[in-house]
Parts: structure tokens; C-alpha cells; sequence
């Protein structure tokens, strides 16, 4: 099982050393963050021995193509992977022959074990699913499809992606100023709140809190378990990674992994993993 | 099928045949199994082969979505369902899972549609798709006219693209605001519409919208009339009506007003007054709308702030059965409230006109003080010819 972490800037890789075997890395326009300087974060990850995952989930448009495939070939040379969401991407990096380097992940779009099967026969290095479906349905497609799993084990996750910058959008109607940083919503009814960011490409909104799927490593088949980062302090995020390490490596106990984690006073709930949404048809 | 296909929403039998009755050249609606849009489905097998053979019969074709992200539990009996639609007559089938599209292809002679759900946005995924055989895709709501016709020109698979309806205000198929907030699953058919809802927005100074207001993310619909022509011009092969949720007098009203716009600009070239069109639609919208991605980006025009802000309707008010030519009777059934002696309007396929009514009767000929009771039987004096699905609304 590879550990697959993210840094959004220099600082935080360096400070990764090798507390994970590949790191995701923003691609500048490419993806919902600013970009990394790409040349020397590939530097460093080859110094530290991680594998770099070349971050380009974007939805594509048409004139993101070129750019998109520019990034590709520029880096086609070294060892890293590609991370993208878009099926015009995946068909731009098969036609270049590169298809074995990529991981596909259409974040919501893959539930089922025949879905999955047929996106793991184009060649794609790793899949992902949603994470929107319980753990025994990702465990029931990785045997029935054999799968190559890349999944995200901890951290918010994205759940809302429109092309509309809503924030932007909203100043304009108010008059008003947004600061970009820890922006977050609560909704009227709730009180959760819900991180929300905005890019040149959009808007993003994430989960409320943040999922750990230590608990079930042993029952997932994983090539790689990713942990996010975004809206962690780094040095917490990275003692969690740790924990995750020592655990995959087995010098530690779950007991006391978990124990560890408590101690961070994150906000983790189980999401979907053992509880499934509601299929309307159910209720009527 | 059509050159330029007209693609109206049904969720019943009865709106099927109103949409084809008022112009459209294809339908798209729901199975009972595997349909986004669950309360809407309300087609069960019969119902599909009764459609088909309405639609068949007036040079129109069905499209079943089986466009929810299956779960697991959800795959099981999928070919059986296919293989049915296919022998009640189906024409196409719309999904997003590529599993769904391969038994489609494999296994059916049926059309293989890839679904918005797919967000498709660029050449690139409609050729990966057309590697799989399908027959068209259906562009995602956020690109522009320019980025339209970039992906048209490239394209092999025939192009869908939306004109009019209800917009997400996220990238389809990759919502889970729902899910999140409510355990209503999205992407098969439960969502709870939490875009709409009235959000507080926070910075690292603290609350920031002003008192009283909500940051809202909800979208106008999408009302594309005055692109219709462009969209001819590009050969976007089918045009769809998002709405399978909508009132019949909704889909009839839509439905002939984008009829008769691509008909106008078929057989002249141009179209004299846009306004017609908007004021047609006008009498049937109950939401803003707006052009969303078609002429750029997003603006606060695209946006509906106060959700209190919607168009008044035309109240619809009944719907023709039959008419007795010999005694010059008309034959309706009631779906609101009205009274006699007044003044209505007789909205048909062809046009409409003002009809002045008398006296209304039930049928067994007792005189009426009003039309109170919902699909109540009611017949009147009118020396006009009505016809079946000619609709009726208040002035």
C-alpha cells in the first residue's frame, strides 16, 4: 500500500521528507489550488525518493487541452504519475502512449464494480471511487473488478465543484469584500461548516469534517491510500501521516493509532462508510 | 431521427403525448429502475410500450435515461431491463455509466446517449466515447456558444445540448451537497436541491453577509431562444428541454414555443421578433431565467438571489377530450378552478385565440357554478373545433 500525500507549496514538501512514498502535486491552472513550481518540487521529491503525482483535476474545456497536454509531455520523462478527474484528459494522455502512468479520478462518478471494471481496462495505473458509497461496496468492486484502488483514507473531501465563482459573484451583488482565506458556509438549518474555496477554475465546497479510514486499511485492497491535507495545520496533518506510516509498517497498534488521533482533536466522522445515502426510489 | 431534433421532457404518459402533440421530435423519460428524477418516473413497462407506440405513430422517438451512478446493488437485473426497454420500442437509452452504454451497444439495438452526468466538455471525452461506439453525447451547461461549436466541429457522435430548464449550479454528476447534508443521494434521483438553500458565508474576520441576506448559489433556469439559431448553425443534431418534474401545460407551452422558433428559422433564415417566443414561454415559467454559459461566464445575472422571485403563469385550467362537431360541444377535464361566462385562452400546437365561454355543464348536463374539483369532467357550448390536448388557460 503506497501513502500518497499532498503539498500545496515548497514549505510543505520539503517537510514531508519521506513520510509518504508519492505526493500530489498542483498543477498551476490545471487544478484547485495554485501551482507548485513544478521543476524543483520534482527536485526535491527525487531527493526524498517520493514519487510525484502531477495534480491536473480539472474539468477541461476546450482551450485547456493544449495546456493540459503540454504539462503531460514536459514531464513525460521522469517518474511521475498523473492525477485527473476529466475523460478528455485520460484520452490525451492514452493517445501519447502514457495511459499506465495515470490515476483516474472521477471523484463522484464511480459506485459500482462494473463501472470500475471498465475504467481499469483503459490502462489506468489506479482508479478511484466515490466516497460517497459505504466500504463494503468498494471492498465488493475491488474483488469483483480486481481493481488497482487509489482512495482517499483521510482528510475533507471535496463535495461540490461548479464552474461559477460563487463568492466572487456574491461581493459583486452585495458589495462587499470577501477575504479568501478560511472562508467558510454554515447553512441556516445546520451548524456545520463547510470549507469552501474559489479559484480561476471555480468554486469548491468540502465536507464538513474530515474522514479517517484507519480502521479499515486491513479491509482495503489499496495501491494507494491518499491523505489530504486542505484545511489542516501542515504539522498536524503530517503527524497524522505518520501514524498512518507507522500502522501500514506495523509498528503500532491501531489502539494506539487511534489513541494518537484523538489526542489531535481533528473532526472525523465516518462519512459514508458504513451507512449508505438514500436511494429515492426507496422512499416513494 | 429529425436533422434538428426537438427533445422534450415527459414524466407521464399523458405529458408524452402532450409534448409530441405540441411539437417535440423525441421524448426523454423514466423507467421505474435505475432514472435520476425517481418521483417522475412513473413509466412502468406498459406505459413505455403505450409511449412508443404514441410517439412512433406521430414520427417521434423515445429516450429512456438510466442515468443514476448504479451502486453495486443497483447493477443487479440491468440487461433484463435493457432487453426490455428495447422490445416495448425504445429508441435510446441515456446514461452515464459506461457499463450501461457498453450493454447498450453489445447487447440492444437501441442508441447508446452518453449522459450530462458525464459532464462532458471537450472533443477529447466525446472521442474516447465515440471509441465505445455511442451514437451522442449530451454537452455539459458550462460551455459557451464558442466552446460548442469548437466541440461540435471535432465531433463524429452526434452533439445534444440543453436549451431551456433547470441548471445545476455545480458540475453535473458531481454534486454531494445533497448526500452530505441530507443522505439524499444525488445522482440517484434524490436530491435535495441544498443549492438552493440560504447559506451564512464566514472569512477570518468573521460573518460577512450582510444582515438579512444569504449567500445563495442557486442558478436561474437556462433559456436558450435567442441561440437557436446559432446552435442551427453549428448542426447541433438535438436540442433538449430539461423539465421531466414539469407540468404538462409547462412542457406544452416550452415545447411549442421552441417549435415554432426552430421552424421560423428553418424556413426563413431569421427570426422577425424574439419576443413572441419569450412572451410564449413567459406563460408557462415559474423560475428566472437566464442565458447561464452560452454568451461567457457566469454574472449575478445568472444567479437567483431571492428564490421568493418567480414569474407568475398562465393558470392552466383545462385540457380538451374530445368535441362534438354535430352538437358544437367541447369536452374537458379540469386542472384548476374557473368559472363560467368568462373569457379564456385556447392554447394549441398551431396557435392560440381567445374564447369566450357561456354556461358550463358536468355530463350529465347539470349546470355548473364553477370548475372546483381537480380532473373534473366539464363540457361547454363552442362553435370553435377544439381538439384533444388543445389546452386552456385564464386570461
Amino acid at each position: 500500500m503506497n501513502l500518497v500525500a499532498t503539498a500545496y507549496n515548497l514549505t510543505q514538501l520539503n517537510k514531508l521528507n519521506d513520510l509518504a512514498s508519492h505526493v500530489l502535486l498542483p498543477v498551476g491552472g490545471l487544478t484547485s489550488s495554485d501551482g507548485i513550481d513544478l521543476d524543483k518540487a520534482i527536485d526535491i521529491c527525487n531527493s526524498n525518493k517520493i514519487i510525484p503525482i502531477l495534480r491536473m483535476d480539472a474539468m477541461l474545456h476546450e482551450d485547456m487541452l493544449l495546456d493540459f497536454e503540454k504539462v503531460v509531455l514536459k514531464y513525460k520523462d521522469t517518474n511521475c504519475l498523473y492525477y485527473i478527474t476529466d475523460l478528455g484528459a485520460a484520452n490525451i494522455i492514452i493517445k501519447n502512449s502514457l495511459v499506465s502512468r495515470v490515476i483516474f479520478d472521477p471523484q463522484t462518478l464511480i459506485c459500482n464494480y462494473l463501472d470500475a471494471a471498465i475504467y481499469q481496462n483503459m490502462g489506468f495505473e489506479a482508479i478511484s471511487m466515490s466516497l460517497e458509497i459505504t466500504i463494503k461496496d468498494v471492498i465488493k468492486a475491488c474483488n469483483m473488478a480486481d481493481l488497482r484502488l487509489f482512495y482517499q483514507v483521510f482528510g475533507h473531501r471535496l463535495m461540490f465543484h461548479s464552474k461559477r465563482k460563487l463568492v466572487k459573484l456574491y461581493e459583486t451583488k452585495c458589495n462587499i469584500d470577501i477575504k479568501r482565506d478560511n472562508m467558510y458556509l454554515i447553512e441556516e438549518k445546520r451548524e456545520d461548516k463547510y470549507p469552501i474555496i474559489e479559484t480561476p477554475l471555480g468554486t469548491y465546497i468540502y465536507r464538513s469534517y474530515q474522514i479517517s479510514l484507519i480502521n479499515e486499511l486491513n479491509n482495503l485492497d489499496l495501491k494507494y491510500a491518499y491523505l489530504e491535507s486542505r484545511f489542516l495545520d501542515y504539522d498536524i496533518y503530517l503527524k497524522v501521516l505518520s501514524l498512518y506510516k507507522e500502522y501500514i509498517n506495523k509498528n503500532t497498534t491501531l489502539e494506539d493509532v487511534n489513541n494518537n488521533l484523538a489526542s489531535l482533536c481533528l473532526n472525523i466522522e465516518d462519512g459514508f462508510t458504513f451507512k449508505d445515502s438514500v436511494y429515492q426510489k426507496e422512499e416513494f | 431521427m429529425a436533422k434538428f431534433e426537438l427533445l422534450a421532457p415527459a414524466g407521464d404518459l399523458e405529458k408524452l403525448k402532450v409534448a409530441i402533440m405540441y411539437g417535440a421530435d423525441a421524448v426523454f423519460i423514466g423507467g421505474e429502475k435505475i432514472s435520476l428524477r425517481s418521483r417522475a418516473s412513473n413509466f412502468t413497462l406498459s406505459d413505455i410500450k403505450e409511449a412508443c407506440e404514441f410517439a412512433h405513430k406521430h414520427n417521434a422517438f423515445v429516450h429512456v435515461t438510466c442515468n443514476i451512478d448504479m451502486h453495486n446493488i443497483d447493477t443487479e437485473g440491468i440487461l433484463d431491463y435493457l432487453k426490455a426497454l428495447e422490445s416495448c420500442g425504445v429508441d435510446a437509452i441515456i446514461a452515464s455509466s459506461p457499463a450501461i452504454l457498453k450493454l447498450v451497444l453489445e447487447h440492444t439495438k437501441m442508441e447508446a446517449h452518453v449522459s450530462t452526468q458525464q459532464s462532458t466538455l471537450n472533443s477529447e471525452a466525446i472521442k474516447l466515447f465515440e471509441m465505445m461506439g455511442v451514437h451522442r453525447v449530451v454537452l455539459g451547461r458550462e460551455l459557451s456558444l464558442p466552446e460548442i461549436k469548437a466541440v461540435k466541429a471535432k465531433a463524429n457522435a452526434d452533439i445534444e445540448v440543453f436549451i431551456h430548464g433547470g441548471m445545476c449550479v455545480s458540475y453535473s454528476g458531481r454534486c454531494m451537497l445533497s448526500n452530505n447534508m441530507t443522505n439524499r443521494d444525488a445522482n440517484r434521483g434524490g436530491c435535495a436541491h441544498s443549492c438552493r438553500w440560504c447559506y451564512d458565508i464566514y472569512d477570518s474576520e468573521g460573518l460577512k453577509n450582510p444582515s438579512g441576506d444569504y449567500f445563495a448559489m442557486s442558478s436561474k433556469d437556462l433559456c436558450a431562444i435567442k441561440a437557436i439559431p446559432e446552435l442551427i448553425d453549428m448542426g447541433i443534431n438535438s436540442f433538449k428541454i430539461e423539465g421531466r418534474m414539469k407540468s404538462l401545460h409547462y412542457i406544452a407551452t416550452v415545447v411549442n414555443a421552441y417549435r415554432r422558433i426552430i421552424d421560423e428559422y428553418l424556413e426563413n433564415g431569421c427570426i422577425k421578433d424574439y419576443k413572441i417566443y419569450e412572451d410564449a414561454i413567459s406563460k408557462a415559467e415559474n423560475r428566472l431565467t437566464s442565458t447561464g454559459f452560452l454568451y461567457g461566464d457566469a454574472t449575478i445575472n445568472e444567479q437567483l438571489y431571492d428564490l421568493n422571485l418567480t414569474c407568475p403563469t398562465k393558470e392552466f385550467i383545462g385540457i380538451v377530450d374530445s368535441y362534438d362537431e354535430e352538437n358544437k360541444i367541447a369536452y374537458i377535464e379540469q386542472r384548476n378552478y374557473f368559472l363560467p361566462n368568462s373569457k379564456i385562452e385556447v392554447f394549441t400546437p398551431k396557435g392560440s385565440f381567445i374564447l369566450p365561454i357561456e354556461e358550463i355543464y358536468d355530463l350529465d348536463g347539470n349546470v355548473l357554478d364553477a370548475a372546483r374539483h381537480p380532473k373534473q369532467k366539464i363540457k361547454f357550448k363552442c362553435d370553435v373545433k377544439l381538439n384533444p390536448y388543445d389546452l386552456l388557460r385564464l386570461i
